[in-house]
């Protein structure tokens, strides 16, 4: 298939009673409407921060240290005379990339486990399903930390560590739903015209796969971005003077009595972000049953 | 000979308990003997739970015998697994009962019938599209169709579908499970003339299975009964349905509704008691004495073996021979 024929396939999507639906569906519940809102707000800001920022988030300013909001700075200034606003808008930029490459990875990685292990079942399922059963015994913070300690900080290790603990969850719902995708016609049909196991895997079972797992993967972008923060907020995530917002949060600690913006701006961006892709993904996943039940 | 089926035995383990012991087996086909000549028709019928799909399946090694020997055009194929499998896809395929389970949902009409193509011959997308469209229209579907999806066609199209799919390889054998129960009435007749149209032209063999006897009446040249995972009674078409031997094919004629009341009033009907009994403790002896009106004691202790009483014509029954003129049509 050549890409103009996928972009017509796009645009004969879009035209079609299917997408109008859709579209009744997210105009009837305004809560996935206002997680779309910030999710796109979050990315423009990120697309656009050399743009918004009025001044550069790592050049300090010792003389300008700690001042309040005003218009000059609208969030205030750190301990260090850095301007707050730039700060927190080019950290979307952080938590963004972050929550991407962790959701990519631990998609792809888990995925593709989840969908052996359900197709193949017996002894390569058992070994498989064992292993995601030890990574969920531990909270996912609590993993996380102790795999960026032993990979040491940074923003590389920081990814690594999240996905590392991640893709367990893509492992499970893959493998859930590929238990009752093979039992299917199709798929029976697909060995009776002689199709190998890993064509089967990837061209049959797959797709059907892919939509609840695109929904975990929206909802896990919101999580993985307060993990990130965790750790860059505890040391071991990505360090100074990179403006991540888990960084800046625990910048501002010493300072919250007195100068309270420090802390505080940079943890609204954290609540605002996680609460978009949260309210995003609740609503992809009530419409996708929605649809499913017609 | 097309196929040679020689005991076949297909037995599912029974799991239970706290430790899933194997705590029994479904006796799904047990010990079934069928030949198939080359371009021969062999009607497989039987009630739901008869065991009859599971022997369609495991005669394509869709599923592992348990026992028993599959011999095809020649070759013994029973113990062939995985990539020795495929080269024969070609040769064999099926056509399944619901087509609105047998398509893949996400795909276009031109990627399932095409698949085979690609995968036995990795033919290109031209090639496809070419060969797709000649099959699209041998089946009786529009070149047009070829780039929509399973869900804009109707039952009888989308078993169209599913016969491309099948007959693009140009197989020399067909597996035909149920090939019209999930269709309209309206539909039926239709897609039974296709597939004898098909038959004729690329010179098929059939295994056709199910329920309705008026569908494999129509079709087949010899007709297989099973019931409870063996076979009951196998005799060529014409004489299954004019001479009935055994008491459950009997029963299963009288069964066919005759649109003629006056007819109808003279028919002698022959109802079965009860439901088919669990594959999982099917009855001692002759499997049937439980419903079988004629039972007698020796039927519980001993199994009938199936014997060819007539040239052609093999009944697994104790008292064949004293029944023979029992409920059959007012004979």
């Amino acid at each position: 298939m050549n890409i103009g024929e996928k972009v017509r396939g796009l645009v004969e999507y879009f035209r079609s009673e299917d997408f109008k639906i859709t579209l009744i569906l997210v105009k009837k519940s305004p809560l996935t409407v206002l997680g779309l809102a910030l999710t796109i707000f979050l990315v423009l800001v990120a697309i656009f921060a050399p743009l918004i920022a009025p001044y550069d988030p790592i050049k300090q300013d010792l003389k300008n240290r700690l001042q309040p909001p005003s218009w000059e700075h609208p969030f205030g200034t750190d301990q260090l005379g850095r301007d707050i606003f730039s700060r927190v808008v080019w950290g979307s930029r952080i938590s963004l990339f972050i929550a991407l490459i962790v959701v990519a990875i631990s998609f792809t990685v888990g995925t593709t486990i989840g969908i052996i292990s359900g197709y193949f079942g017996g002894k390569v399922d058992e070994v498989l399903m064992r292993i995601t059963d030890m990574f969920m015994a531990f909270p996912r913070l609590v993993l996380a930390l102790a795999v960026a300690a032993a990979l040491g900080p940074g923003l590389f290790n920081t990814m690594l560590a999240i996905a590392f603990v991640s893709w367990v969850y893509y492992a499970r719902l893959a493998r859930a739903s590929t238990l009752q995708i093979r039992e299917e016609v199709y798929i029976e049909a697909a060995r009776a015209i002689g199709a190998s196991d890993r064509r089967i895997l990837f061209l049959h079972v797959l797709p059907m796969v892919i939509a609840p797992v695109v929904v975990q993967a929206t909802l896990d972008m919101g999580g993985t971005i307060l993990t990130a923060a965790g750790l860059g907020f505890l040391g071991l995530g990505v360090q100074p003077p990179t403006p991540e917002w888990g960084v800046m949060v625990s910048e501002g600690r010493r300072f919250i009595t007195e100068q309270w913006w420090v802390s505080t701006f940079p943890g609204f961006a954290i609540l605002l972000a996680t609460l978009g892709f949260n309210l995003l993904g609740d609503g992809i996943n009530d419409i996708l049953n929605v649809r499913a039940r017609r | 000979m097309m196929l040679e089926v020689q005991d076949l035995r297909k037995y599912f383990p029974v799991r239970g308990g706290v430790m899933m012991r194997v705590i029994g087996h479904v006796k799904a086909v047990d010990g079934v003997s069928i030949s198939i000549e080359k371009g021969e028709v062999f009607g497989l019928v039987g009630e739901s739970g008869s065991g009859k799909t599971t022997l369609g399946r495991t005669v394509l090694k869709l599923t592992e015998p348990t026992g028993g020997r599959i011999i095809f055009d020649g070759r013994d194929i029973t113990d062939l697994s995985g990539k020795e499998l495929i080269p024969l896809r070609r040769e064999m395929q099926i056509v399944f009962q619901d087509p609105y389970k047998a398509l893949h949902p996400r795909k276009r009409v031109k990627d399932i019938v095409g698949e085979p193509l690609i995968i036995h011959e990795g033919a290109s997308d031209t090639e496809v599209r070419k060969r797709v469209a000649e099959m699209l229209k041998l089946v009786g579907l529009n070149v047009e169709h070829m780039d929509r999806y399973p869900h804009e066609f109707s039952g009888g199209q989308r078993q169209r579908i599913v016969i491309a799919r099948a007959l693009i390889l140009r197989p020399k054998f067909m597996v035909l499970d149920e090939p019209t129960s999930a269709l309209d009435v309206s539909v039926q007749a239709k897609i039974l003339n296709l597939l004898s149209d098909l038959k004729e032209q690329f010179d098929l063999t059939f295994l056709l299975i199910s329920h309705n006897l008026a569908v494999v009446q129509h079709m087949s040249n010899r007709i297989g009964v099973m019931y409870l995972g063996k076979l009951m009674e196998v005799a060529p078409s014409q004489e299954l349905f004019e001479k009935p031997l055994h008491p459950y094919t009997k029963a299963l004629i009288s069964a066919i509704p005759i649109p003629d009341p006056k007819l109808a009033k003279k028919k002698r009907k022959m109802t079965l008691r009860g439901e088919i009994p669990s594959p999982l403790h099917p009855p001692s002896g002759c499997r049937f004495h439980t419903r079988c009106p004629f039972a007698k004691e020796i039927c519980e202790r001993e199994e009938p073996p199936l014997r060819e009483v007539e040239p052609g014509h093999w009944v697994a029954c104790h008292f064949w021979d004293e029944l023979r003129e029992v409920g059959v049509l007012n004979a």
